[in-house]
This record gives C-alpha cells, structure tokens and sequence, in this order.
C-alpha cells in the first residue's frame, strides 16, 4: 500500500450557490396562499397550515398557546379519543406550534391516507369545540409543568431576559406565573379561534412526495371554502418598549451547581438591511462550535458544557443574546470573558483566516438546513411569515461571500459597543 | 428501501456507501463498539469522556474542527452505554475531507494534558447541567443500579460519580484508546451524493494504512435473575412526585423485542395510547406518562414513568398503572389497535429516512447489531406480531419480581 501523507489536507471546494429544491407557489378558491415543495417519492408528506395567531395577537398569557394546543382535542363532530384513534390508525401524526408571531399545525401522512386525514384535518382547524373538561386537563397539565420549569435556572433567566427586553407589558416580553393557569376561560379560546384562525390570516405548505394535482384538490375540497372573519382586528399597533439603560438582574435560587446568564440588547429584525451580515458577526460571536465564545468560556476555560449567541427576530423587533450555563462559582468570571468577545470585536478586525472559515462553514449549514423537502418547507416558512421569498436566501448568501473584516467592525461597534446591554443571571450564587 | 454496498478492508474495517443523489450533502458516521458497558467499574464515565477528547487534535492534524469547518463540515457524536458514535455532514464534494479527518484520529489521537483537563472540566460541567442541576436530572443515576447489581448497565454514560471523571489520568486515556479505537472494532458508513467506487477507494486510501489493534475481548458479567420486587424512595425539592417503573426485558436481537416495543407504544405512544387516555384524561392521576424501551444490546430494561398530579397518593398512582399492565397480560389486544401501533411506526420510518444522516446512523447501528441489511427488514419483524405474542411477553415481563419502581418524591415545605 502506498502512502498517504497525512499532513497535507485534501484539496476541498467553496460553496457558492445554494441548490435546493424548488417551490411552487399558488393559492386556493379562497385566496389561501400554497406552497408546493415536491421531491417526487417517497409518497410521504407534511401538510402544514400556519395562521397569524401567535403570543402577539393575545390579550393575556397562555391563550395563544391553549388555542393551538386544544384545536384536536375535540371538534363539534368527534371527540378527542375519536381524532387521536383515526390519525393514528393511518399511520399520522400531527406537530402543533405556537410563536411569538405564528401558530400552525403540521400533519404528517402517508400519501395513500391523504383523503381521511385531510377531513380529519378541516375538522380540527375549523370546528374545534374547545371541550371544558379537555381545557382543565390541560391547564391542569401544564401548570404542573410549569412549575418543574421554573426549577430550572435556564428557564428563570429567559425570561427575566425577554421582559427586561421588552417590557412586561409587550406581547414579546411578557410572561406567564402560575395564577394565569386558574384563570384562563373557554370563552376566550372560542374567541382568538374566531378572530385568527380563518381563511385571510391563514398560509398553506404542503412538503415530501406526492402528487400535486391531486393534492391541490383535495386542499382546495377541505380548505377552500374556509371563511375570513370580517370585522377581525387588524394590525395591532407596536406598543412602546422600556428604554433600554444598561443593566444587571440577579435572580437568586436554592442550592444551584451551576448559574444561568443572558446577555444581550433589543434588535432590528430580519427584514432589515443589517440583518445578514449581523448573522456572520453573530457567527464569529457564539454562532458556531469553533466560535469565540465556544473556544474561550468552554474549549479554554472549561466554565461551560456550552454557550452560544443569536440574533432572534419577530416580526414587529427581535434582540440579540448569549446564553449559557455556567458553574456558579465561575459566573462573573464567565461575564467577564463574554464581555472582553464583544469588546475585542469592536477594537479588532476579525482576521481574514477566522474570516474565511467562518463563510465556508455558514455556507455549508446553510446547505445542510435544506437538506431534504421539510427542512426547505420550514426555511420558506421563517420567511414568507415576513412577506419575503426565498430571495432572502440570496440575500443571506450574497451577504455572506461579500463581507469584509471591516465591516463586522463596523457593525460590532455599532450594536455591542454602545455599553447598553441587559445581564441576567440567575442561580444561587447570584444575590 | 435502502440500497447499500458493504466492503470490509484489510485491516477489518466494515465500510458501507448508502448513494442518494437528492440532497447535495454527504454523511460519514464512525460507530466504536465502545460505550460505558466496557468501562471499569471504578473508572465509569470513559467512553463519554473519550469521545470528548476525540476532538482534541490527532497526530497529524492539531485540530479536528477548523478543516471541517472551512469544508463547510458540522459534526458531533454520542456516547451510549453500548456504543460511541461520532459522525459528520458536508457538502458532497469535499466528502475527502472528512475521511481524512476521521481516519487520523483513528490511527493516533494528539494526547495531551492540557486538553484532558480543560474536557474534564467540560464534562464535569455537563454533569451538572444534566444531571444535578435539572429537577429530576438523577433519575438514571439511581434507577440504573436499582435495576442491575452485576450488570454495567449499573451506570450511566456519563459515570457514576464526578470523582472518576475527575480521576482519570493521561495514561488511562492511552489505555482505553489502544484498547478500543481500532479499525477491526468500527463501522465506517458513508451516505449521500457521492459515488461507490471513488468513495471505496477514498476509504480505502485514507484507513486501509491503519494497522489491526488488538481489541481484548469483551467479558461482561450476566445480570442475574431478579427475584423480588425493589423499591427506592427518595425525596428531592421537585414540585410534584413522580413514579419509575422498570422491567428486565430481552436483548435487542432477542425475539421478544419488537412485541416490548409495541407493547410501549400502545401503553404510551400517541394520545390514543392508553395511559394518555385512562390515566391522564379520565382518572386524572398524571399530568405526563410514557413508556419506553432502553434498547440495549444486552437484556434491556421496559419503562414506565408517570409525574403526578397534586394530591394524587403514591399507592393509588402505581397501582393504577400496574392495572393498566395487567389488562396487557390478561386479555388479547384487539386487531385494530394493534394495526394502529404497526402503521405508526411503519410510519415513522418513512418520515426518519428523508434525511441523509439518519441513514447513515441507522445502517451502522444495524451493522454493528450483526447485519446493515436489517435496516430494510425490522418493519416485518413488527408485522409478524400477533395479539396472543404481546399478551404472551406482557406476562413474562409486567410482574413484581420483575420491578424495580423508584419513588421520587417532592418535598416542598
């Protein structure tokens, strides 16, 4: 055998375009807006409807989520034992989400079952009954659930985080305690139902393999007669956010082996020009395995099993955070080391090196994110939300191949350099 | 179905190429048949350590994640208590890369001091993060030696105690790599958008050089047969109670597992399954249940959880599942809902499949279980179940004798 040598890396290629599988977009009898993302086999698919019916368009907590959530449990035709018997009887499961701005429901089917399940499906999204005693187990549920979590130092300081971001009062920043559980009412289900759950607020993404005429008109039998609601609020106006000062909120616990940190600020959304290349700054950041943060608080230091950063977007704003779990003896020396990453991004040019490896990876993940009709389907859903198209994608990637050290400095000292971030930490070393 | 070309190369790796020209991605997946089974028991934790330092750098290469990254590479691993597998997706044209990667760090891994303490400290952390830190993060750490006495299965992947991560030392680490890394104790499968003769002979080029090692031979001791039922009561601040229930149960390849899997999924899986009905929706005990398999290689363990709701009293909360168990071993399971759990994980199967990298795990687990073929022929074994074979192994299994139940209760003040 001949041999190789091993220190000579083999020669690799850089990732220009994006090749994915394409979408076809068309709509229903009734305006309903659809995605076709079509692989052609293996006559398995995912059909997804998504309403603008998420945490923004509630009054209080929980009602948004206890909406989407009880859509299958019991409709005025079949109970909930009923549904659940029939969709698992195909072979069909269902995924149902609720976010800040959307919330949907996936069906997952065999192509052969497509017909009952879609009847299934109408049945679900348009006739739910929102059954008293289904919506008091429930709740009943998640309380109990809520209360493990507010055990956990993670979950304390998220959201701390998001109402030091946002105010309490902000449909983004407010939170759910324990008393909102009891409170909750039928009435007000039936009601966000009517109000966000119909034709006009509604978005179709059909993904997998399957045969689109056929496909097309059995949507079109099931969702094609659903009503818009007339006289449903419209745009609800951008209520205002607390000013952002600098500042620090310890949340202190029992005996915790481990703190929980946040640090970030309020930020544009992804519909603003910025937005692309604050990604590649945000990957340089914490946005990777080999990123600065990674290498210095866990690779170096050892504080963390992990830490990461995000710019997180919404519709009406997003922010920006880094998040960890640190040990509660290390926490201020773990700010200490997040903070000195974004000062070193403001005073220092990212080198060309680090610069050059974090596009090829970026580019690769982004490869790796449409990898296959589903994970198409939920990147065209992260966009068409916004009224964008996959354009954005050529946006992103254009961003990506053209940024220049100088202009990540640029945009660090911009957004990190102004001193005005939020710190929350919460564990039991954190008086 | 999954088509697949098997080499075995010289040295006795088993190389598997998986073609699916859809995505523009290629896998590569490294199953060791490492994982804590093989441990000392009193330096527990070293598989799961191991594979940390996996990423250390190797001999000729100071860092494993800078070239993959820059091949636009991602990558990660796991550790169970059978195996460790490590794996990684880039796109398909820079596939080399990541065999280049990866056979290095089999021929020789970098050892060094400084990286075995900084992914101590790592690990120590991630102990605490998932063990210590979560409310009922120490489940398996007192349910596992509940369960077994001889058995390594005692301990978890990650150790029983910190101590032995802390503990190890830089010669241990040589010792459990000579002793275990080896190219005739790995399968290597690499799947996507490549082609198979360039690809065999990519693995060829870059692991045929790498020498047999001599993998001591696996001496694991038998668990004996449990004879009465164990109990462990334990009281944590958590905000509500909650009860595990463990069964001994066959092997993987034993006959009997595919009915323990059924068995689990009409138990628990979906919300027609009837725990979800009976328990959560009509009585009102739990706010969660679930049942599950461990799906060991070596006899595994049936499990059966349940968090209580408020005000709900142990004895009532058990014996309400052992209820549940018994109509199992009591009376036949109707045709439809037996057809209902098949369909689902038939199912299943078609939704996992659509990713590249699932394929590529799946064909050398079944690899490594004795035949990457059985990927295309599991669904059968489920299929060939009847009502009399479930009720049969419900018997067998959801007894006292053999329960271990692990009573964990909320001690709010």
């Amino acid at each position: 055998m001949h041999k190789v040598d091993r220190k000579i890396p083999p020669a690799y290629k850089q990732i220009e375009k994006l090749n994915t599988v394409e979408s076809r977009h068309t709509s229903l009898a009734n305006n309903i807006p659809v995605w076709l993302i079509n692989t052609g086999s293996p006559g398995a698919l995912r059909v997804e409807m998504v309403f603008d019916a998420g945490a923004w368009f509630q009054s209080r907590p929980l009602v948004a989520t206890a909406t989407n959530s009880l859509l299958p449990e019991g409709t005025h035709r079949h109970s909930s034992r009923e549904i659940s018997q029939k969709l698992e009887f195909y072979g069909a499961y269902l995924n149902q989400f609720t976010e800040k701005d959307s919330a949907g429901i996936m069906l997952y089917a065999l192509e052969k079952h497509l017909e009952p399940l879609l009847n299934i499906l109408s049945d679900i999204v348009s006739e739910p009954a929102f059954p008293e005693n289904e919506l008091s187990v429930f709740l009943s549920n998640k309380k109990e659930e809520f209360a493990v979590n507010i055990k956990k130092v993670k979950f304390l300081a998220h959201r701390k985080f998001s109402s030091l971001i946002f105010g309490d009062s902000h449909p983004y920043g407010q939170q759910a305690d324990l008393a909102d559980f009891d409170r909750l009412n039928r009435d007000e289900l039936v009601e966000f139902h009517r109000c966000h759950y119909h034709a006009g607020n509604c978005k179709i993404i059909v993904a997998g393999g399957f045969d689109e005429k056929r496909t097309l008109r059995l949507l079109n039998r099931f969702f094609g007669d659903l009503q818009r609601v007339r006289g449903s609020k419209g745009a609800k106006s951008k209520p205002p956010l607390p000013p952002a000062e600098k500042q620090r909120v310890m949340i202190p616990t029992g005996s915790n082996v481990q703190s929980a940190i946040r640090v970030g600020r309020i930020m544009f959304n992804k519909l603003h020009p910025d937005f692309p290349d604050m990604m590649v700054l945000n990957e340089v950041l914490g946005g990777y395995f080999g990123s600065r943060l990674m290498k210095n608080l866990r690779e170096d230091k050892g504080y963390t099993y992990s830490i990461g950063s995000a710019p997180v977007s919404h519709i009406n704003g997003g922010y920006f955070t880094v998040a960890t779990e640190v040990g509660s003896h290390v926490w201020e020396e773990a700010i200490k080391e997040i903070r000195k990453e974004f000062d070193l991004l403001c005073d220092e040019p990212v080198p060309e090196e680090e610069l050059l490896l974090v596009k090829n990876y970026m580019m690769g993940d982004l490869l790796r994110s449409f990898d296959g009709p589903f994970a198409v389907a939920d990147n065209l859903r992260s966009v068409i939300t916004y009224g964008e198209g996959m354009e954005f994608f050529s946006r992103f990637t254009r961003s990506v191949a053209d940024i220049t050290p100088r202009r990540l400095q640029e945009l660090a000292v911009s957004f990190f350099g102004t001193g005005k971030m939020c710190e929350v930490v919460a564990g039991s070393k954190a008086t | 179905m999954i088509n697949f070309e098997k080499k075995v190369l010289g040295n006795g790796l088993v190389t598997i190429v998986h073609i699916d020209k859809s995505t523009p991605l290629a896998a590569v997946n490294i199953l060791y048949k490492t994982g804590a089974r093989d441990e000392h028991p009193e330096k527990t934790g070293f598989a799961h350590l191991f594979e940390h330092l996996m990423f250390g750098g190797s001999a000729n290469i100071p860092s494993y994640d800078e070239p993959l990254q820059k091949a636009g590479g991602e990558n990660n691993a796991f550790t169970t208590n059978d195996i460790t597998n490590y794996y990684l997706t880039l796109p398909s044209e820079n596939i080399e890369t990541g065999l280049w990667l990866e056979s290095d760090r089999m021929l020789k891994l970098d050892f060094s001091q400084r990286s075995l303490d900084i992914q101590k400290n790592v690990v120590i952390e991630e102990y605490r993060q998932r063990y210590l830190n979560q409310p009922f993060g120490d489940v398996w750490l007192l349910l596992r030696p509940l369960a077994y006495k001889t058995h390594p299965y005692r301990w978890p992947a990650i150790g029983r105690y910190i101590s032995h991560i802390e503990n190890a030392t830089l010669e241990d680490v040589k010792d459990f790599f000579y002793n275990h890394y080896a190219p005739d104790n790995s399968i290597l499968v690499i799947a996507g958008n490549v082609e198979a003769d360039n690809t065999f002979g990519l693995a060829e080029k870059w692991f045929g050089g790498i020498d047999i090692r001599d993998v001591p031979e696996r001496n694991i001791p038998r668990e004996e047969r449990q004879n009465e039922k164990r109990c462990l009561t334990v009281e944590r601040d958590v905000p509500s109670s909650a009860i595990y229930m463990a069964f001994h149960m066959c092997e993987r390849m034993g006959k009997e597992f595919h009915c323990a899997d059924l068995l689990s999924d009409i138990l628990a899986n979906g919300r027609s399954s009837r725990l979800q009905q009976s328990l959560v929706k009509e009585k009102k005990l739990f706010s969660q249940v679930n049942a599950y398999l461990t799906g060991d290689v070596d006899p595994g363990l049936f499990i059966v959880k349940g968090m209580l709701k408020k005000g709900v009293k142990m004895d009532e909360a058990e014996s309400a599942i052992w209820q549940e168990l018994d109509n199992l071993s009591s009376s036949y399971i109707n045709e439809e809902e037996l057809e209902k759990v098949k369909n689902r994980i038939e199912s299943q199967e078609v939704f996992s499949r659509t990713n590249i990298l699932n394929k590529a795990t799946d064909l050398a687990y079944y690899e490594f279980l004795g035949d990457a073929s059985m990927i295309n022929s599991e669904i059968e074994k489920y299929r060939q179940k009847t009502p009399d074979d479930l009720k049969d192994y419900a018997g067998t299994i959801f007894n006292h004798k053999n329960c271990s139940v692990l009573y964990y209760l909320s001690s709010k003040k």
